[in-house]
């Protein structure tokens, strides 16, 4: 081992930034990066629920994020770090100049008050709500998620789509883990509150099974 | 159904999305799990919510970005790449 006259990266001792050249830098974002570019696409697409958004929400994140590029520590978690551009993207941009639907919250004790009343009938088999969510056709499901909150619906997409963490959602939306558990719970309280409601209205549930 | 059950109950409706994502510690992990193992209307609850993840995913199942979108974002990275100062 050689005389340190630097502070070591955290994380690497070798870290690639350091020797590479421009273009090999370019590379990598090329290769390492814009393969992420579909599931990104998907998720502004979800946050805007608008294509022609989605499109320039993604264009505005991968420049950012090129520009950015040497900031990244590499051997971290990429996709964690392009979503956290993203949402802070949209959130500074997107959202303000979009006059989407609130949904009012405070529902959060009805929808547990729900679960909890439910929670002693007593059915054979798998519940009947459970069969219709699983018979749910996808466009129902994607209009439920439009009516969530922007905080909400990105909190259950980062979760359930996407598959990160609390911790890493938390990192992204740049807010507490409390939080983001919170936003989960209530986001997926509405979602299936209003995925019953649909299912109560075509019969699919609603009456009480007596086995 | 006995006082401690029901608290039982309602440990487990309050961390099941929790344990459905994988974040609770172990020794509460393994409380959920024994519970839900023996209580129905917990195992329900379980299941509804889990039906609720699968149904997220499954409806988001992430389309592709168009052809079109690559190319402008690799168009616009290009030409960062240009404005860059040598």
């Amino acid at each position: 081992m050689t005389l340190e006259t630097t502070t070591p990266e955290p994380s690497e001792d070798t870290d690639v930034r350091a020797e590479e050249t421009p273009a090999e830098r370019d590379a990598r974002f090329e290769r390492d990066a814009m393969p992420l570019i579909n599931s990104l696409y998907g998720a502004a697409l979800r946050m805007t629920r608008n294509p022609a958004d989605a499109e320039d929400l993604v264009q505005d994140t991968f420049a950012r994020a090129y520009s950015a590029f040497h900031q990244f520590t590499p051997g971290t978690n990429l996709k964690a770090w392009l979503y956290r551009i993203l949402t802070n993207t949209y959130i500074n941009s997107y959202r303000k100049a979009q006059r989407a639907p609130q949904i009012s919250d405070g529902e959060q004790i009805e929808d547990w008050q729900l679960a909890r009343a439910e929670s002693h009938t007593s059915s054979g088999l798998r519940s009947a709500e459970v069969e219709a969510l699983d018979a749910m056709p996808d466009s129902i499901v994607t209009e439920a998620l439009s009516g969530l909150s922007d905080d909400f619906r990105m909190a259950v997409l980062l979760a359930d789509v996407e598959g990160f963490s609390y911790k890493e959602i938390a990192e992204i939306m740049g807010t507490p883990i409390g939080t983001v558990m919170s936003r989960l719970n209530r986001g997926r309280g509405q979602l299936r509150e209003k995925l019953r409601d649909y299912a109560t209205e075509r019969g699919l549930i609603g009456r009480r099974q007596h086995p | 159904m006995t006082e401690e059950h029901t608290k039982e109950c309602e440990m487990v409706l309050e961390h099941v999305q929790e344990f459905l994502d994988n974040e609770l510690d172990s020794a509460t992990e393994d409380a959920v799990r024994a519970h839900i193992a023996i209580c129905e209307p917990c195992l329900d609850q379980a299941e509804v919510w889990m039906a609720v993840k699968t149904l997220v995913k499954r409806a988001c199942t992430t389309e592709s970005a168009p052809d079109a979108l690559v190319s402008r974002v690799s168009l616009r990275i290009s030409s960062l790449r240009i404005d860059k100062p040598a």
